[in-house]
């Protein structure tokens, strides 16, 4: 692991150096928090380990500039330090410190804390792996761009303000918030079992190639289905298996796989169905410009207890104006002006949309 | 007049020994690196003693502490814990009993210079490790 060391004393520096060298860490010294501060615009470190006195800014100071930081990625921070009174360790956690130790230090000890961190780090290691398994399925799929990103950002929103709904007080929890925010990009998985020739068809699908096109969902499904039964105490496979299964399931209960209907369509299915409805009406296809958000809220509202949950239609009112600025902010050539993307199956393939034609009907809006 | 803890040794040296996972070769750069540091940190103890800047003071004599204890300097840590102490203290006569505890901690740091000049780490414990 890249490991930057903060510490202004040179020898408790290269203690700290050869404790973490050693096990195979690459490390990095620095004297100071303007030093450290520079050094992680300049480089990612996954793990600081900063001593509390320091010149300028001190370590305190450190960590939360740190933790404020905008950063695509979470730095794990020690502090190492000779104060040891229980105040001192609660002002290091509290401005961000992940673990606290006092000097004199063993290495060996030091050698597994850090090991803890790199447990850790696994996880949001874990999370990016599933994102590149998702971006993964969407490279073949040629309509895509930054589809994967905005959707997440989408089920973030609407699952937030849906949690201020007392009907979804106990359902939506940091967990469920946490686990659609991973696995929503997962939700055309099955993609992966979709021929090329159908599923890079430049025109619109036959109806046999719909049939095909539609198994996408159940091939997600039971893909997710079987991991999660390997893997019964990874609770977010569970998730990430709905809404495969279910993202194109309709509330009135013409979708598909299954036609479920109502809430018997898990809530992750009925958050990704709008997002991914959302997504896809405000970007441009071969056979339709973009719409802009309007229009979208319009035809969601229009489809409000046939194809979405009312109660999720109502909650993307409220945020209509977070839904606008994530399609600003992730904006790729598809929602900015057109792609060359071709049309794929789930269109109408035909200038005008048809809307809420069911299950048997490619007509049905939006995603695929 | 402030008083170390009466260990005879600079430098508990299995101690140090232990903490670089036993690597003799390692523990007696760790000692070279300290000795080569000590006088530019224990000039800018006087310095700051010199402009009353107790904050600063502090905090350096905080960082020697967390030094000392790191190379297993026993009776150098507990000099300057007694100093630190001091120098957060309203004892009237704060100004000279610091600069005591700075010249003791001072010649805490010559002891250390003169053990690892002469290899008596190394020689202490050569037997063993060679």
């Amino acid at each position: 692991m890249k490991i930057l060391i903060v510490e202004d004393s040179q020898t408790d520096a290269i203690m700290v150096q050869f404790a973490l060298h050693s096990h195979g860490h690459d490390v990095t010294i620095v004297e100071s928090g303007e030093l450290a501060l520079e050094e992680l615009r300049r480089e990612n470190y996954q793990v600081v380990i900063t001593d509390w006195e320091l010149p300028g800014i001190d370590g305190l100071d450190l960590c939360r500039n740190i933790r404020n930081r905008a950063s695509n990625h979470y730095t794990y921070l020690i502090m190492l330090t000779s104060r040891d009174q229980k105040h001192c360790v609660i002002d290091g956690l509290a401005a961000g410190a992940d673990d606290y130790l006092t000097k004199p230090f063993e290495p060996q000890e030091l050698f597994f804390r850090v090991r803890v961190a790199e447990r850790l780090l696994g996880l949001q290691g874990r999370d990016v792996l599933i994102f590149t398994l998702a971006k993964l399925a969407e490279s073949r799929d040629p309509e895509t761009g930054e589809h994967l990103e905005r959707i997440r950002e989408y089920c973030r929103v609407l699952t937030n303000e849906l949690a201020r709904n007392k009907r979804f007080e106990s359902v939506i929890d940091a967990d469920f918030a946490e686990a659609i925010y991973l696995t929503s990009p997962l939700h055309d998985i099955g993609k992966v079992g979709i021929p090329d020739h159908i599923l890079q068809k430049p025109g619109k699908l036959t109806n046999e190639e719909f049939q095909i096109m539609k198994q996408h969902a159940r091939i997600g499904g039971e893909t997710l289905d079987a991991a999660s039964r390997m893997n019964p105490d990874h609770a977010y496979l569970l998730m990430a298996r709905d809404i495969a299964m279910t993202h194109h399931e309709r509330f009135d209960g013409t979708g598909y796989p299954h036609g479920l209907k109502g809430t018997g369509i898990p809530l992750c299915g009925r958050i990704v169905a709008l997002a991914d409805t959302y997504d896809a009406l405000t970007t441009k296809r071969v056979y339709k410009e973009a719409f802009s958000h309007e229009v979208t809220a319009q035809i969601i509202v229009d489809d409000a207890g046939s194809h979405f949950d009312p109660y999720i239609v109502d909650a993307f009112l409220s945020c209509g104006r977070e839904f606008s600025r994530i399609r600003d902010l992730l904006a790729d050539e598809s929602v900015r002006s057109g792609s060359t993307a071709r049309e794929t199956f789930s269109t109408t393939g035909i200038p005008g949309i048809n809307f809420g034609t069911g299950a048997n009907s490619q007509s049905s809006i939006g995603s695929h | 007049m402030l008083e170390n803890d009466g260990t005879d040794r600079p430098i508990t040296f299995e101690e140090l020994l232990s903490r670089c996972m036993g690597e003799l070769q390692f523990a007696q750069k760790v000692l070279e690196n300290f000795v080569s540091t000590c006088e530019p940190q224990l000039e800018g103890l006087r310095l700051d003693l010199e402009n009353r800047d107790w904050e600063s003071l502090s905090r350096k004599v905080h960082r020697l502490k967390g030094t000392a204890a790191t190379i297993a300097a026993r009776p150098l840590r507990a000099s300057l814990e007694q100093l630190e102490v001091l120098v957060h203290s309203d004892d009237s006569n704060r100004l000279d009993k610091t600069r005591q505890g700075i010249d003791l901690a001072a010649s805490e740091c010559e002891r250390i210079n003169r053990y690892v000049q002469s290899g008596l780490s190394i020689s202490a414990l050569s037997p063993k490790n060679a």
